[in-house]
């Protein structure tokens, strides 16, 4: 059977072998103009996307400065018109040399709730820390410092490590570890455990691993670039696959629907592993440790948990009709399966949505009001802890700072 | 590696800076395309190549014995060598978990202990067989029905099953679509360049921006605990995903035939507003083209198509829409899809025959309601491509609950969907004119703004719903 007609013989072709050779040089340069512009037009979007993002960089402006180990650490010395980092990277004035040996000091640690931060952040004397020290002042007596080791961004896992170093250089007698019930806080998407030492500086697992040897420093140069420069690949880091969590735990809140996972198997045993490793830090200088449960800021009030239950399925939040509380149950239990003393705020934190207009400078960060009413709820937890007040007289006084 | 992946730009740059680079090198040109081709598949899993590499072989072998013989039944017995190879493994590797759950829920019928059936392996459904399968087929059968020669060579041919544009999620090329393109000389020109920079931004938009979208915060959260929804939710969600899966699928084919065009090469087009059809009939001239002229060429026709007794048509009908649906998936639920859609064309034919073959939609009016009509169908049977399981009926269309948190994303989305999708089809094609008249630096600068859109977008990996197809 023949064919009715053949390819080789076809019209186009013929005419096509008359044209002669392509000419590869507009051919070329199209492209290279095509792919020079749009790498502008994806530009352009980095640019507006940075400015609305506020939890992007660590660029040299920013309060905050790459560190091993903890990833990113407040920049000591950092200052602007709400802000005055202290020698120790704290968000708290310097603690003078001849502060009273006996006084009593709490350090607070964990994210930008604690630091008090935000877009429109509240300045650094009108948060939960010096809000609490009037408060001892005024409620309890005696000499009182709180220091506010809050870092924008951090995870429990990063918050704990933060004060286990701070502990011999602050000496406190009580340690607040505040732990929200969300994917940030409990799943450390920080890249603590996606870097590791590479020439005297850490660098992210994935490209270590797949990058050649030679080809590292270009690639860890251009990596560094777009982390200080493009906001979008920022985003990809810190969201995506790589640095980040997979699709189904994106927003991930602590639930029974979870505990199986895989990634949050292992993201809550180096959790826990890490708040342990604090404990015993604490235990071994004879500090007090409680871990402070914050509600997260979806449920702050039930419309929002409600949206946040039907937005997020897929994502890691727990089933429709859970209630709001439920997180905080869920967390209490494992922290006392561990044997660690805990407080929850989640009473005072519940009318935080409902007053938001004054207590909330955003949809999650609290407002100085907000902060006082946090310091308020937290002074009620340490005055109504039995016997705490008098243990940590007692210890303070049995071995004042500077004695040893 | 997913088309809306940083990955794949910097693949598709490389290799389109490859290929115009040696473009006045027949064979070096198409062999950069065919090693791309594969490492691109590759990048799912190593072994899916094999099965490529087989029904290549396959077909570019049967291919020539058909053509190189004279004899009828000679060429028959190549033809159905083809046809069994390829549907063969496709069965295997498609159905053969529908069979191992069927056997299973049978044993358990006759009080049987099912476990005993765990040596059954359940393959993985490689992506894009039923695609390349369908592509290749289309060749043996062009060659034995005399449309078509051989391909001039093996790696030629095998370009045209694994070109990687359109090789896991359509278009469904066939042979005689894109064999002769690869006789012509390379084509690039400014019109090119622009309407495939144009479709690829286009196509990832519809993809993250559309598709993505309704489905993290309409769909899914819906499909979670349909039964505790508000009822105005269910029809949103009902609609989202119609939208969810035109934006997902028609996305892909445009990022497809966009690429494929930068390469010099032009893929059939796979949509053309389906949602605006007035009838069922129209809607299947619009939706997936690629595969709905591909069933009626080589199974409706050859059956008897609209020829013969009604009962006889009607038969066509049901057994066309019956392959459509089992060629994306391996349950009831698409059978009863099929069953419904194969049903609805065949009521059209009926109620027009009643009308003596004269035209419901001749007044403005009139064509309103047939589009209503057709439209709501199409979101309805839809219900069947989406759901989990048929359980899932009654708490989508028989309960409801109080419910009524919807996110504002996916309402914004799905207002947009609306919006662009039910614009008459001159409004659109107005913009795209006009787009792409614009200098090449605008365009690219505007592909550039719809990039960093959707990598904003995109968060973690959301692969294509055709992609299991």
């Amino acid at each position: 059977m023949a064919p009715p007609s053949d390819r080789a013989d076809d019209g186009d072709a013929a005419v096509a072998r008359a044209e002669g050779p392509v000419r590869r040089a507009p051919v070329l340069l199209g492209l290279l103009q095509a792919f020079l512009f749009a790498l502008v037009g994806v530009a352009l979007v980095d640019v507006v996307y940075g400015r609305v993002d506020s939890d992007r960089n660590l660029s040299a402006d920013s309060p905050l400065e790459p560190a091993e180990y903890l990833v990113w650490k407040n920049r000591p010395g950092f200052t602007n018109e709400t802000t005055r980092i202290s020698s120790l990277g704290l968000r708290s004035a310097e603690i003078p040399a001849d502060a009273p040996a006996e006084e009593l000091r709490v350090l607070g640690v964990g994210p930008s709730l604690v630091y008090g931060g935000g877009p429109d952040p509240p300045h650094m004397d009108r948060v939960w820390a010096p809000f609490l020290e009037q408060r001892l002042h005024a409620d309890v007596g005696g000499e009182w410092r709180v220091l506010n080791g809050g870092v924008n961004g951090y995870s429990t896992v990063q918050a704990a490590r933060w004060a286990l170093q701070l502990l011999p250089r602050v000496e406190p007698d009580l340690v607040l570890l505040f732990v929200t019930p969300g994917r940030i806080s409990l799943l450390d998407p920080s890249g603590t455990r996606k870097s590791r030492p590479w020439r005297g500086r850490p660098a992210p697992n994935d490209l270590l691993d797949r990058w050649p040897e030679p080809l590292l420093p270009a690639v860890l140069a251009v990596h560094d670039l777009l982390m200080a420069r493009s906001s979008l690949y920022v985003r990809h880091r810190r969201s995506g696959p790589l640095e980040g969590h997979p699709d189904h735990v994106h927003r991930f809140m602590l639930g029974e629907h979870l505990l199986d996972d895989p990634w949050v198997q292992d993201g809550l045993a180096r959790t826990f592993a890490e708040i342990e490793m604090l404990a015993e830090g604490c235990a071994e200088r004879g500090v007090e440790l409680r871990v402070v449960q914050l509600l997260d800021g979806v449920q702050y009030s039930s419309r929002r948990w409600n949206i946040y239950l039907s937005g997020a399925q897929q994502r890691g939040a727990p089933p429709i009709r859970t209630k709001r509380t439920e997180p905080q149950r869920l967390l209490g239990e494992l922290l006392d399966e561990r044997g660690l003393a805990w407080w929850t705020l989640q009473d005072a934190m519940s009318v935080l949505d409902a007053r938001h207009h004054w207590t909330l400078s955003d949809r999650i960060h609290w407002s100085a009001d907000g902060h006082e009413l946090v310091a308020g709820a937290l002074l009620e937890e340490l005055v109504g802890e039995a016997g705490l007040l008098d243990l940590l007289r007692s210890r303070r006084a049995a071995a004042p700072r500077g004695s040893d | 590696m997913e088309f809306h992946s940083a990955r794949f730009g910097l693949f598709l740059a490389v290799v389109l800076l490859l290929y115009w680079s040696l473009a006045n090198r027949r064979g070096a040109r198409y062999a950069v395309l065919l090693v791309a081709s594969y490492v691109f598949y590759a990048g799912w899993e190593l072994w899916f190549l094999s099965l490529i590499v087989f029904s290549t072989f396959l077909d570019y072998f049967c291919g020539r014995a058909i053509h190189a013989s004279e004899d009828p039944r000679t060429r028959r017995r190549w033809l159905y060598a083809s046809l069994g190879g390829n549907l063969a493994v496709l069965g295997y590797f498609k159905y053969s978990a529908w069979g191992a759950d069927g056997l299973a829920s049978l044993f358990a019928a006759v009080g049987l202990d099912p476990s005993g059936l765990s040596w059954v392996w359940r393959a993985a459904v490689p992506v894009g067989i039923s695609f390349y399968t369908f592509q290749t087929l289309s060749y043996t059968i062009d060659i034995y029905r005399g449309k078509l020669r051989p391909a001039r060579s093996f790696g030629e041919f095998a370009l045209f099953v694994a070109f990687f544009p359109q090789l896991v999620a359509g278009p469904i090329v066939r042979a005689v679509q894109f064999l002769p393109q690869l006789d012509l000389r390379p084509r690039f020109d400014r019109a090119r360049l622009h309407d495939g920079l144009y479709r690829i931004g286009t196509g990832l938009l519809k993809k993250v921006l559309l598709a993505d979208v309704l489905g993290r915060y309409l769909v899914d959260p819906f499909y979670s605990a349909p039964e505790s929804y508000a009822w105005w939710v269910h029809v949103l969600a009902l609609y989202g995903f119609a939208f969810q899966i035109y934006g997902d699928f028609a996305g892909y084919s445009d990022v497809a035939i966009g690429a494929a065009r930068l390469l010099g090469f032009d893929l059939p087009e796979n949509f053309d507003g389906p949602y605006r059809s007035r009838s069922v009939r129209e809607f299947w001239r619009r939706w997936h083209i690629s595969l709905s002229s591909w069933v009626r060429d080589y199974i409706y026709f050859p059956l008897g198509g609209s020829r013969g007794s009604e009962l006889k048509v009607a038969r066509n009908l049901f057994v066309t829409m019956l392959i459509i649906a089992v060629w994306h998936g391996s349950s009831l639920l698409w059978v009863i899809y099929g069953l419904l859609q194969g049903g609805a064309l065949v009521l059209e034919r009926a109620l027009e025959r009643r009308r003596g073959g004269e035209p419901f939609t001749t007044t403005p009016v009139r064509s309103l309601v047939a589009w209503f009509a057709a439209f709501h169908f199409a979101v309805f049977t839809e219900f069947f491509i989406r759901a989990e399981s048929l359980g899932q009926f009654g708490a989508v269309f028989g309960t409801s609950g109080e419910e009524t948190a919807v996110h504002t994303f996916g309402l914004l989305a799905l207002a947009g969907a609306f919006a662009t999708h039910l614009l008459p089809g001159r409004t659109s094609e107005g913009f795209r004119a006009r787009v792409c008249a614009l200098p090449t630096a605008a365009v690219a600068l505007l592909f550039g703004v719809a990039c960093g859109l959707v990598a904003i977008a995109v968060v973690g990996e959301t692969p294509f719903i055709y992609f299991q197809f």
